[in-house]
């Protein structure tokens, strides 16, 4: 099972992607959610520049649009793994499943399958 | 005589005082307080512990009649209500005001709260300030109710009048109390309590910093207009500033360009070892919040929202 699926089976996510160095490198996003990925993507990418040049210590962002929540988790410097769930999603049991799994997110960044 | 109890819970100015008011045969125990919050925009007094009052139906059977503090922070008297003073209750009435940004919002907050207590009695859902705010109307109610899984009752009525409050009671009475003189309970309840219309007066004195202040675990706040300029702002450190003000820069960029998503209602920056940052937006206005990274995301964002509809932009409410 991929940790996408099993972040679904828990009622954690709808989907998810990998960036690292602001480069897309794995996504469970479906085709007709391109839209979504692409907002996901640019605008938490946006968020943490600005943590960068403002902030020290911050490594979560949520942005709540509509009914959806898009999440982004810095895994570390250049890597970020983002979500879309549904607006009401437990944060913090996201936040724990990251913790619990990170090895995992960089196998899969690692991983030389293509995204 | 036997003794019945209904709970009535909701959000501040909901009317939860107003309707155990038109409702007592009693002088009601109030534990009123001046408010000292963002509640100061909608009324002088806010209750900090419960509100008691007593209907008599006929000569062997009444009503106890208990209200819960709307305020999120007294919570711990809603345990005590819910646990101890009306933990027999008949049933639960969840008043909802009507001008509330998102009115659905409250009834998930409170059947949340209340689930255990409602697994094993009637909910009643009495929708109020309709005269001043009719949308949603009833059939976006249960519409709305449908989709939450949540199959009740819904009443629109005005806590002022007794007649109406009276409806509720009898709807959840008349079930296992047949011989009450419905009317002439009104009658009384009218000869009694009158219905008199002072109720909803707002009263602007607070800026929204202050109130946002007084809420839990909130460390600094930033007040911003449209263009993203600073209206109030007791944050002093400028990169902080600097920041909030890129990310609601960029929640209007988003609600913009990415229009079929909806509108950004906020962005939570968090962090293990520091001070939670958000930015809530609402219409032409925003709160930028510092808070207490153990304040959880829901008690948060309906801090937030509490405070921006009652800011002064949203005056209309008056």
């Amino acid at each position: 099972m991929t940790i996408w699926r099993e972040m679904q089976d828990e009622g954690l996510i709808l989907y998810g992607c990998l960036m690292f160095g602001g480069e897309l490198k794995r996504s469970s996003f479906p085709a007709e959610y391109k839209k979504h990925l692409a907002v996901a993507k640019q605008s938490l990418t946006y968020i943490f520049r600005s943590v960068e040049k403002n902030a020290k210590g911050y490594d979560e962002a949520h942005m709540e649009i509509g009914d959806n929540l898009f999440s982004g988790f810095r895994l570390d410097k250049d890597s970020v793994v983002i979500f879309l769930s549904e607006h009401d999603a437990n944060t913090l049991h996201i936040r724990q499943f990251i913790e619990d799994n990170k090895k995992r997110f960089f196998d899969l960044l690692n991983d030389s399958q293509p995204a | 005589m036997k003794d019945y109890k209904i709970l009535f819970t909701g959000s501040v100015c909901s009317g939860k005082t107003t309707a155990i008011r038109s409702l007592s045969d009693i002088e009601t125990l109030d534990t009123d307080a001046s408010a000292s919050d963002v509640t100061v925009r909608r009324k002088k007094n806010t209750t900090i512990a419960m509100d008691y009052g007593v209907l008599e139906l006929t000569s062997d059977a009444r009503v106890h009649l208990y209200g819960t503090p709307g305020q999120e922070r007294f919570r711990f008297m809603w345990e005590m209500l819910a646990c101890e003073f009306a933990h027999d209750a008949i049933g639960m009435v969840l008043m909802v005001d009507n001008t509330r940004k998102d009115p659905f919002r409250d009834i998930r907050f409170y059947a949340k709260e209340f689930s255990d207590y409602l697994l094993k009695r009637r909910l009643i859902i009495a929708v109020t300030h309709s005269d001043v705010e009719p949308s949603p109307d009833y059939q976006e109610y249960l519409s709305a109710l449908k989709n939450l899984g949540i199959m009740t009752t819904v009443m629109f009525i005005d806590a002022r009048d007794p007649r109406a409050v009276l409806g509720i009671v009898e709807e959840l009475i008349s079930a296992v109390e047949r011989n009450i003189d419905w009317d002439s309970v009104c009658d009384r309840l009218l000869d009694n309590n009158g219905f008199t219309l002072d109720f909803y007066k707002p009263l602007y004195e607070e800026t929204l910093l202050d109130a946002a202040m007084n809420k839990r675990g909130v460390l600094g706040a930033m007040h911003l207009g449209d263009e993203q300029e600073i209206l109030c702002s007791n944050i002093d450190d400028k990169p902080t500033k600097n920041l909030m003000r890129n990310i609601d820069r960029l929640t209007d960029a988003i609600s913009d360009k990415a229009g079929f998503l909806g509108k950004v209602n906020n962005v939570v920056l968090a962090g293990p070892d520091v001070q939670t940052l958000s930015v809530f937006n609402d219409k032409s206005q925003s709160l930028c919040l510092c808070s207490d990274r153990d304040i959880s995301l829901p008690v948060l964002k309906q801090q937030a929202s509490d405070l921006l509809q009652w800011s002064i932009e949203n005056d209309y409410l008056a």
